[in-house]
């Protein structure tokens, strides 16, 4: 008898037994997954291009992911049910302390794959241009192979962008399409196949801009006015959601979205405008065209106040408490920045709402939650806090 | 009689006093507004105040300064190392050595000077003591005496979610409960446990008698009860629904003082890790038995260093930034206030260069159980364990670049989110080490399938599921829409399960029998 030789040949071939049977379970196994994966589409409801992309990222990512699961699935299953010690075994197993090359294999792959995916992620990124609050309608290059900051884009889109504002304030979002002269309006409609640059600005804390079926989100940042990308490729009704916490009306912070074909929508712009023009303030009595365009009744007030050589018009606003005030704010001093403001007392150490500072002569909608608590609160404007200055009652 | 044994141990004192100390602090707050002609109650600051004096009366009661203080003021009683406070003597002469072997000294030479009363059994977890044994068993069990709350309220949050329209909570309740579900789990429950596992394991694992700095240890534990009592209470005071990651301007605007009791509770529990961190750290470089190199040493150990190394240089981080949004919500400052000047994102990059780190935190310790529980039921080493110890600090190091990955949709730069993509994927690859290796040790083994490698198996699977989905959040693109979804809340819940609550499962019923004998 040969001894060692052939007790380690034995040895390596029941090895190899193993190797054999647990890979080709886990080929099975990971490659089910990868294509089951790469087959389906997990995301619902895709309408833009840029859920297209997204969606196609995604569908190989779960592919990855599923035959790592898999590979780990498979081995850990094998061992709990072909490893395992035999009832009286005390002795210890083969002291296996490590493997190079795998170790090496197993360190390589997975670093491949991130770098492969790193690089893709930016071609996407670029491809889908979103989100870039520094540079406005200029487009930063994204992809690794070119990371310049500030470089521009290579390939200009071939239809012009439909501009979009959006506002966003507790709890309520508005849309203002500036090249059409609409200030605001609180339905978002959009042409189709045509690239909508979203430029998202927060009045009060961070809100988000999201429609699911189109993709990317954006947050609605104070002081900041990021802008998003979005082309619609469905008709369809859909819903804008907000999409970070902002207070107690963050889940009831919805709006509609409707996709319409480019004819409809330049109807619906002739409609809007003239509504427009009367002023926001009587936006919510045209109720015969826009309907769907106010916000839902009972829950709001509207106050009209208007900002004239350096006063206001009315020294005292009540409202109920609890409810969305809209102060649709008239600034007709030319040149000079007011903004209105409430506190809870004349000190005003505590805010309660701040709206944005704005030159005149220009108008402006603030949209806040009244204090639950009645009481007498206090509002200014915060450029002259000594001069325009009022009692803001909540009954 | 009976009440002087109760006040003899020092947390009952500390709770009394802190108690009276936060009636006292709530009085002279009143005052103190009124004098300077303000209205005198004012939630947001007089609470605050009360807390912190709370705080401070029911610390220095407790004793945990005594030593201290007796040194500073040149007392010959604080010289000698009489470590142990108030009434409660911890340590019995007749056991002294090894551990808090100093003042047992002292105190056999001293005598009966004063009643050293023997404490055995439950009350010596009630005193302030310096045994490293002790505090880890303290810091767990705090841990998972907040624990059933925590589930608690994810059981209320679940129920609202099936039908809202039960009216089991009130609107903006159900914020509030998530978010305080979320702090207390992470802070309250994560860090006192992984804390206590390092007090306990850390000396005993590398042949050290003690902690580096049993004294610090002590004051470090006795952080922790205070912040957990704040962070329960913020739901009594209105909650806070900002989530957990409490982004200004809602958490500097946001009335309800609930909001106070966080920004306090955290700041006191990350106060705690960062003194663990400094003990560990320490102990671990300064104090290994002659021999033990750094390859020598459990996988736990390397888990230790990586978490106390994070843990040390990034928590002061939620604490600034913590404090900032309280100084703007009592002080009126404006950080990030845009109409003052300020940023929004600011917090945001603060919070997060914490919070990513943080996440390591909680999980570092968990994967370096589940790395040392596998080999003894597999009858086996851990394969390649140079690798997998080195991968705690790959880990640690890599986490430290990727914060921003949080922020993908804030509005930060467009172009920066890509270099956070890149080193976000890359930790990826020493977690797949870990992985990988956990596997590889399972092969050709001799398995045993006790409770606890049930438990690790469980863990293992979790993770990496954990782990996968979170490959899908570094990529940009698909982060922006998953970014504020049920995907990131299932992502970090399986890494939670993964790498905190399923090897903690695993290490209870692996060490109760050696930590409950003696001591």
């Amino acid at each position: 008898m040969s001894g060692e030789p052939n007790i380690e040949s034995r040895r390596r071939f029941q090895d190899w037994h193993h190797i054999l049977a647990m890979c080709s379970v886990m080929v099975a196994i990971s490659g089910g997954l990868a294509y089951f994966f790469l087959s389906v589409n997990l995301i619902p409801n895709p309408a833009s291009a840029e859920r297209m992309l997204i969606d196609r990222f995604v569908r190989i990512l779960f592919a990855i992911a599923g035959a790592f699961f898999g590979v780990i699935l498979t081995v850990f299953t094998y061992a709990l049910l072909f490893f395992r010690a035999q009832p009286g075994d005390e002795s210890d197993a083969r002291p296996i302390r490590g493997n190079t090359i795998l170790e090496i294999i197993w360190t390589a792959i997975p670093l491949i794959i991130v770098i492969l995916l790193s690089f893709h992620a930016g071609k996407i990124l670029d491809q889908m241009m979103v989100t870039d609050p520094h540079h406005g309608t200029t487009h930063t290059v994204y992809s690794l192979g070119a990371f310049v900051p500030g470089r521009e884009a290579p390939a200009p889109v071939p239809q012009k962008e439909l501009q979009v504002d959006v506002v966003a304030s507790r709890f309520i979002w508005r849309f203002g399409y500036p090249e059409q002269g609409i200030e605001s309006s609180y339905e978002l409609v959009v042409p189709v196949d045509r690239r909508i640059v979203f430029r998202i600005r927060s009045q009060d804390v961070i809100h988000s801009f999201w429609v699911q079926e189109w993709g990317p989100k954006q947050d609605a940042v104070p002081g900041l006015s990021p802008v998003l990308r979005i082309t619609p490729l469905k008709t369809g009704q859909y819903s804008v959601i907000c999409s970070q916490l902002c207070g107690f009306g963050h889940t009831a912070m919805t709006a509609p979205v409707r996709v319409v074909t480019a004819e409809e929508f330049d109807e619906w712009v002739q409609e809007k405008r003239p509504a427009e023009q009367k002023g926001p303030a009587q936006g919510t009595a045209s109720a015969a065209t826009s309907a769907s365009t106010s916000p839902p009744p009972g829950t709001h007030v509207m106050i009209d106040l208007m900002a004239q050589n350096n006063s206001f018009d009315q020294n005292t606003i009540t409202v109920p408490a609890g409810v969305m005030v809209m102060i649709s704010f008239d600034n007709r001093d030319k040149g000079v920045p007011h903004n209105f403001a409430v506190y809870r007392t004349p000190e005003a150490r505590e805010q309660i709402f701040a709206g944005q500072i704005i030159v005149g002569p220009r108008r402006i909608t603030y949209s806040f939650m009244a204090p639950e608590t009645p009481g007498s609160y206090f509002f200014r404007c915060d450029v002259h806090p000594k001069t325009l200055t009022g009692t803001f009652v909540v009954k | 009689m009976r009440l002087r044994a109760i006040l003899s141990l020092d947390s009952a004192r500390g709770a009394v006093i802190g108690l009276a100390g936060t009636g006292a602090g709530t009085c002279i707050a009143l005052l103190v507004r009124r004098s300077l002609g303000l209205p005198a109650w004012s939630a947001d600051p007089v609470l605050t105040i009360a807390m912190l004096s709370g705080v401070a009366a029911y610390l220095v009661s407790l004793g945990v300064f005594n030593y201290w203080w007796r040194w500073a003021i040149g007392s010959e009683a604080g010289s000698g190392g009489g470590s142990e406070a108030g009434s409660g003597a911890a340590v019995l002469p007749g056991r002294a050595t090894p551990h808090g072997s100093e003042a047992a000294r002292d105190r056999a030479e001293e005598g009966a000077e004063e009643e050293a009363l023997p404490l055995r059994g439950w009350r010596r977890y009630f005193n302030v003591d310096t045994n490293h044994k002790i505090i880890g068993v303290q810091y767990f069990v705090t841990g998972l005496f907040f624990l059933p709350f925590g589930i608690l309220l994810q059981l209320i949050a679940r129920i609202h979610m099936a039908d809202p329209h039960l009216g089991l909570l009130s609107s903006g309740s159900y914020e509030s409960i998530i978010s305080d579900h979320g702090i207390l789990m992470m802070f309250i429950v994560v860090l006192p446990v992984f804390s206590g596992m390092m007090n306990y394991f850390v000396p005993l694992l590398i042949g050290a008698r003690e902690m580096a700095f049993p004294r610090l240890n002590a004051f470090s534990f006795w952080l922790t009860p205070p912040a957990g009592l704040f962070v329960v209470l913020s739901l009594a005071a209105g909650g806070f629904d900002t989530g957990w990651t409490a982004y200004p301007p809602l958490s500097a605007s946001f009335e309800n003082p609930g909001m106070d009791f966080i920004l306090v509770g955290v700041y006191l529990a990350g106060g705690s890790s960062i003194l663990t961190a400094i003990n560990v750290l320490a102990t671990v470089f300064r104090m290994r038995a002659p021999g033990m190199s750094f390859f020598r040493m459990p996988v736990f150990i390397w888990s230790s260093l990586a978490t106390s190394g994070l843990s040390l240089i990034f928590t002061p981080f939620i604490g600034v930034a913590f404090l900032m949004v309280l100084f703007e919500r009592l002080l009126g400052m404006g950080f990030f206030n845009p109409a003052m000047g300020g940023q929004v994102l600011l917090y945001q990059y603060l919070f997060w260069f914490y919070s990513h780190p943080a996440v390591y935190i909680f999980v570092l310790i968990g994967l370096g159980l589940i790395s040392d529980i596998i080999p003894v039921f597999s009858r086996k080493p851990l394969f390649n364990y140079r690798g997998v110890a080195i991968s705690s600090p790959a880990i640690a190091a890599g986490g430290t670049i990727v914060f921003a990955h949080h922020m993908f949709a804030s509005g930060m730069p467009g172009w920066m989110r890509v270099p956070f993509m890149v080193t976000t994927l890359l930790v990826a690859v020493p977690t797949g080490v870990k992985v990988f290796a956990w596997v590889a040790t399972t092969w050709m083994a001799k398995m045993r399938l006790r409770t606890p490698l049930l438990f690790v198996f469980s863990a293992a699977m979790f993770f990496l599921l954990g782990g996968l989905t979170g490959v899908f959040l570094g990529i940009v693109p698909v982060d922006l829409y998953f970014h504020d979804t049920y995907w990131v809340v299932g992502h970090f819940h399986a890494l939670f399960f993964g790498g905190f609550l399923l090897p903690v499962m695993a290490a209870i019923y692996y060490w109760f029998p050696k930590v409950t004998v003696g001591c």
